[in-house]
């Protein structure tokens, strides 16, 4: 079992955690996402090598390509949101959809 | 083998925590670049070069330009002003914790042995895997072009302002 990389894993995993429940800024909300996702590609990898599966390592280059994809949308989402509310804190989108 | 697992690992929980503390979002970009280029060096490390080179490539290079882009085009350096809603975050410092926790303890019962003994040197280069990618994994790699095709067209399409202005 990969246990180190486990460990480093889920605590870069709950730093991105962290970062989404605490931050208001959006930009850096879908950075702590990145994280999260980076958090488990690195178990995905570390899996690999110790089964000594190719296949695993496949699975983690289609997570790069949900999560590039997943980039794009988010970001484009982003600029409408700016352009509609003039902020990019969270609590001013919440006020001002009541 | 060892000191380059810790080293790097160490590098990368600090980038990663200066990312959600730094205040200047393009500080906070860089720190993220940081922390991405240390977990390619995790990918080296376990022998899946090309995992890598396409982290470098993708994350570290386009999705990161991509961020720096944003934000230096919509609020180059805003800091949120409204007031800091001090049970919010302790609820979610608390729930970020517990599920931490949740997470570790089954994993410090695990048994423990140096960081890469176990890791057979498994072939990760871009011969192997892509073998493999055209041959078992044609259907998938077809439909992630889709989503990327499905994604142009969905940021065209939000990203154009119709008639509200």
């Amino acid at each position: 079992m990969p246990y180190h990389y486990l460990i480093l894993s889920s605590i870069l995993f709950g730093i991105g955690l962290l970062g989404v429940l605490l931050q208001r800024h959006i930009i850096k909300l879908l950075m702590c996402i990145e994280i999260m996702l980076n958090a488990v590609n690195l178990i995905f990898v570390a899996y690999a090598a110790t089964y000594d599966s190719p296949e695993a390592q496949l699975m983690v280059f289609f997570i790069m390509m949900v999560a590039a994809a997943e980039v794009v949308i988010g970001l484009a989402i982003v600029v409408q949101l700016y352009r509609r509310h003039g902020s990019l804190d969270m609590d001013v989108f919440k006020e001002s959809s009541r | 083998m060892d000191i380059a697992f810790y080293v790097l690992s160490s590098i990368s929980i600090v980038s990663a925590l200066a990312v959600i503390l730094v205040r200047n979002q393009i500080y906070a970009v860089l720190w993220l670049i940081l922390c991405f280029l240390s977990i390619a060096g995790h990918f080296f490390l376990m022998n899946a070069s090309f995992l890598g080179i396409v982290q470098i490539i993708v994350y570290a290079g386009a999705v990161m330009v991509l961020f720096l882009f944003m934000i230096m085009l919509i609020n180059f350096n805003q800091d949120p002003a409204s007031p800091k809603k001090w049970g919010a975050l302790i609820l979610g410092g608390l729930l970020s914790v517990m599920l931490f926790a949740l997470i570790m303890i089954p994993l410090l019962k695990a048994p423990k042995d140096s960081p890469n003994s176990r890791l057979l040197q498994s072939q990760g280069n871009a011969t192997t895997l892509g073998k493999i990618l055209f041959q078992d994994f044609m259907i998938p790699f077809e439909a992630s072009a889709l989503i990327f095709l499905s994604a142009t067209m969905g940021v065209v399409l939000i990203s154009q302002n119709r008639g509200k202005k």
